[in-house]
């Protein structure tokens, strides 16, 4: 049960030592950072609410051109890690950043703390309101809009009255994710310097380890209480899937400027702008070089050895998890009861947890432990391992559809003529699942890939990844090779996003009756994954 | 997939398995013996405070010269040596460098690091090595106070470290709380004027409105670009803006006499008392005292060698005696309460 060790040791560390966990958690050295985090959580998640929301309106409902187009830019922020666009605001806004150092206007404002992790994070996490938004507005029925648009009604009118209450269930699911997502986050808040709760658990986890447990069951609990919630909440609002006709067109007239704007400047400054900062950095880098030979700037070959690991790292993340899910996803649809159940619970909660909290349990749990458990401190496989619990619940959401969809007759065929049960897996079910494997490993392949707090605390040493490149340039501002390994990061996680999630996006937008958005990409994103039919 | 209730409570029952195989583990590791750090064939592992751009071409040349791979995890000293104190004896690292002393008599106290052979000490001077032999001193390096001289007059700057508390210095001065070098020197400045004075400094700084910066190269950096008057920093960097750029407007102010703002100190290394390969382990730690490693350590930031007769890198100022503080670099300071010090002070990092 290596999903639920995590938790299980945060507990079991806590519970030990009573005292300690009460001295940390009512002290204000958990009362400040939670209130931060719960501050950005709520603020970020209403943003990008309201963004997504009116974005997934104009998207689905209006009579825009070009509409499938634009529906695939607004998904492609996904592709940008927090931290790498935490990087991309200060490298231009920051002290010598690019406004500075081009435009020549110095003293501009600080852009840390709140105001810059609220602007981030809210550029980056509004498509995880947009895709399931999208997706149910697109999937209603538009008889309800169509009358109250004959009674007179007026568009905005007719949006708040019918629309929005036949949606609230896919944007507060949504908004949820992206709480979830804003309290888990690391690398955006250490970089723009904004004391929330996995900062702090960051900061203590050498100096006070105590209080840095504390602190990380506390969040903990939270993260799997909202994930609880999200959960219940998405199944409540989806269930009443109703065959959707041709949708309901309101015509922009005037307005039709003012909606390309409005997603002109989404795009713009959740997708181009970042990617356009980190552009300007590298090809200056690369052009003026460094008197530093080991510098990515004067060497470009050394982006090679990162890649490699970052690959390397990440297909074996992915075969792991896969290899690990697929018998909890046969016993979970194929005999449905309270074993498969509470497997599945499970890997849902070890990807709950964030990816922080289970790196730091990780490193406590096995610098604790004699034997061979112990030895895989600061080994591949220690961080394989924490990579399958913190992402197993994408494999395992593909993995379930992909059982669910080999009829049960095509097995029971094969068992009447005598096949092993081996060989009736290798044979027949195998080769109808691959492709739902395949974009399972695809999903946590992408999120390793992009994975950064529990990649610093257990990489082995001198194994370094891109996305721990880029961390240690951007916290010494070294813009020009940050940026460079920033790009070759974000091209990497666009390809992979491109494969896993916008082709078959585009495809269930071409398909008559679209299902619920299949498009999960982040962690957050899991428990968006299709929902499989149990037969 | 959807999630029944029951499955929660399931889950929770899974958990709480867990939790009692976990606690049976918990007991039983004070009694198993634990094991060391594996022997892990020709490569070290190296723990490094100092960063990879002045460190690598001596592990480059080290590798070359021996055959020896070296996997080097780079951090905070402070991190670093923290991390050592809680691997113990199951620590990876088999050689740690650390930017300044006190992160080593971090270890030093609890036991964690194995004393160097006789012949690596002896390169040495006694005061610029650890009294049981623990640690070495690898390079040398001041304190000062780097200023944009386009924003600074000359008459203007601080006869002392402890004047940047007073009005005329509000907002100007930016300081790296978290970095080794500013913890030895508040370690230093416990031990000159007490305490409490440094504590009423620390707080005077923090109310003074001192910038906290993540590293002393981007204080060096925000002050040449003007973004600040002024910094607490090791004296090299301030040699390095005006490698890269001759004509930067920055130069170093080092306190007159003996001030403690003028502190001397010097990086380190050392070999945790865990590692399988103590002979190898000792033979890094001795070509980075040897001349060869000794040279190519200076000539990467202009820092001051610490084994007799080395000559100093081409650049670095003069300095004897007179020029700093008498601080007994060898002394045992606690990492972690400093560390909370400057914490409480409010100077945050």
């Amino acid at each position: 049960m290596p999903f639920a060790l995590p938790f299980a040791y945060l507990l079991v560390k806590n519970a030990q030592d009573l005292p300690g966990l009460w001295s940390a958690i009512s002290d204000d050295r958990l009362v400040g950072p939670l209130l931060r985090s719960l501050a950005l959580g709520i603020s970020v998640a209403l943003a990008a609410g309201i963004i997504g929301t009116a974005a997934a309106w104009v998207v689905a409902r209006t009579d825009l051109r070009a509409r499938r187009a634009w529906a695939l830019l607004l998904c492609l922020p996904l592709v940008i890690p927090s931290f790498v666009g935490a990087f991309a605001l200060i490298a231009a806004f920051g002290p010598g950043g690019l406004v500075e150092q081009v435009l020549g206007i110095g003293g501009l404002p600080e852009v840390s703390g709140f105001g810059g992790a609220f602007i981030v994070l809210t550029l980056l996490t509004y498509p995880y309101v947009f895709l399931p938004v999208v997706a149910r507005l697109r999937s209603l029925p538009p008889s309800l809009e169509e009358s109250a648009r004959l009674l007179g009604r007026r568009p905005l009118e007719v949006f708040r009255t019918v629309v929005l209450p036949q949606s609230r269930a896919a944007v507060a699911a949504g908004a949820l994710l992206v709480f979830l997502y804003v309290i888990s986050d690391f690398g955006a808040v250490q970089l723009l310097r904004y004391d929330t709760l996995t900062r702090a658990i960051y900061a203590d986890r050498l100096l006070d380890p105590i209080t840095s447990i504390a602190l990380s069951l506390v969040l903990g609990l939270l993260a799997v209480a909202v994930v609880a919630l999200e959960r219940r909440s998405s199944r409540v609002g989806l269930r009443d899937q109703s065959r959707a006709g041709r949708s309901l067109t309101v015509p922009l007239g005037r307005w039709r400027a003012g909606a390309y704007g409005f997603l002109g400047l989404v795009i713009g400054l959740s997708l181009v702008a970042p990617i356009a900062v980190l552009a300007f950095w590298a090809i200056r880098g690369l052009a003026e070089g460094s008197a530093d030979s080991g510098s990515v700037v004067a060497d470009p070959g050394l982006i090679v050895q990162p890649l490699l690991s970052t690959v390397g790292v990440s297909v074996a993340s992915a075969l792991a998890a896969i290899a690990i899910v697929l018998p909890i996803a046969y016993r979970s649809v194929r005999r449905p009861g309270r074993l498969g159940e509470v497997l599945a619970g499970t890997v849902v909660g070890g990807f709950a947890l964030p990816g922080l909290v289970t790196a730091l349990a990780f490193v406590f749990f096995t610098l604790s432990t004699p034997g061979p458990l112990g030895a895989l401190y600061q080994t591949l496989p220690l961080l394989v391992l924490a990579y399958v619990v913190h992402h197993g619940a994408l494999a395992l959401g593909a993995a379930q559809s992909a059982v669910a969809g080999v009829p049960q007759r095509l097995d029971d065929a094969a068992r009447i003529m005598g096949r092993s049960r081996w060989r009736r897996f290798l044979g027949v079910e195998l080769p109808l699942m691959l492709p739902g494997l395949a974009a399972g490993a695809g999903l946590v392949l992408l999120s390793t890939a992009k994975e950064l707090p529990a990649t610093l605390l257990l990489a082995p040493p001198g194994f370094e990844t891109l996305a721990i490149e880029v961390w240690q340039f951007a916290e010494l501002a070294a813009y020009e090779e940050a940026a460079v390994f920033a790009l070759v990061l974000v091209a990497i996680s666009a390809v992979l996003t491109w494969f896993l999630v916008v082709r078959p996006a585009l495809r269930s937008w071409d398909a008559p009756v679209p299902g619920t958005s299949s498009t999960g990409v982040d962690p957050p994103a899991a428990s968006r994954s299709p929902e499989p039919t149990t037969p | 997939m959807t999630i029944r209730p029951r499955a929660i409570v399931g889950a929770s029952i899974a958990t709480l398995a867990s939790v009692l195989v976990l606690s049976a583990c918990g007991s039983s590791s004070d009694t198993a013996a634990t094991t060391g750090a594996a022997a892990d064939g020709e490569a070290l592992t190296v723990y490094s405070g100092r960063e990879q751009e002045y460190m690598e071409p001596v592990f480059d040349a080290y590798e070359e010269q021996t055959g020896t791979r070296l996997q080097v995890r780079y951090g905070d000293s402070a991190d670093l040596a923290l991390l050592i104190g809680e691997e113990g004896d199951r620590t990876p690292a088999d050689v740690f460098i650390a930017q300044s002393p006190i992160s080593q008599s971090y270890l030093d106290q609890r036991d964690l690091l194995s004393p160097l052979p006789q012949q690596v000490l002896d390169r040495v001077p006694a005061k610029l090595r650890s009294a049981d032999g623990d640690w070495v001193g690898i390079a040398g390096r001041q304190r000062v106070l780097i200023y944009n001289t386009d924003l600074v007059k000359e008459s203007d700057l601080p006869a002392s470290v402890t004047d940047l508390t007073a009005r005329a210095y509000k907002d100007k001065v930016a300081v790296a709380p978290s970095n080794a070098s500013f913890q030895d020197f508040v370690a230093a400045l416990n031990q000159l004027v007490g305490k409490d004075d440094a504590d009423a400094w620390l707080k005077g700084m923090a109310d003074n409105g001192a910038k906290a910066y993540a590293k002393n190269s981007a204080i060096a950096e925000a002050v040449a670009r003007g973004e600040i008057p002024m910094g607490l920093v090791n004296h090299y960097y301030v040699l390095e803006i005006l490698e890269d750029n001759p004509s930067a407007p920055v130069a170093a102010h080092r306190f007159p006499g003996t001030d403690p703002g003028s502190l001397f100190l010097v990086a380190t290394a050392s070999v945790p008392a865990a590692t399988p390969d103590k002979q190898q382990a000792d033979g890094l730690v001795e070509f980075l005292v040897s001349d060869a490693g000794q040279e190519l350590i200076v000539a990467g930031e202009g820092e001051y060698p610490t084994a007799t007769g080395v000559a100093p890198a081409e650049g670095a100022p003069s300095l004897t005696e007179g020029d700093y503080p008498a601080y007994d670099l060898t002394g045992q300071t606690d990492l972690k309460a400093i560390a909370t010090q400057i914490r409480e002070s409010g100077l945050a990092g």
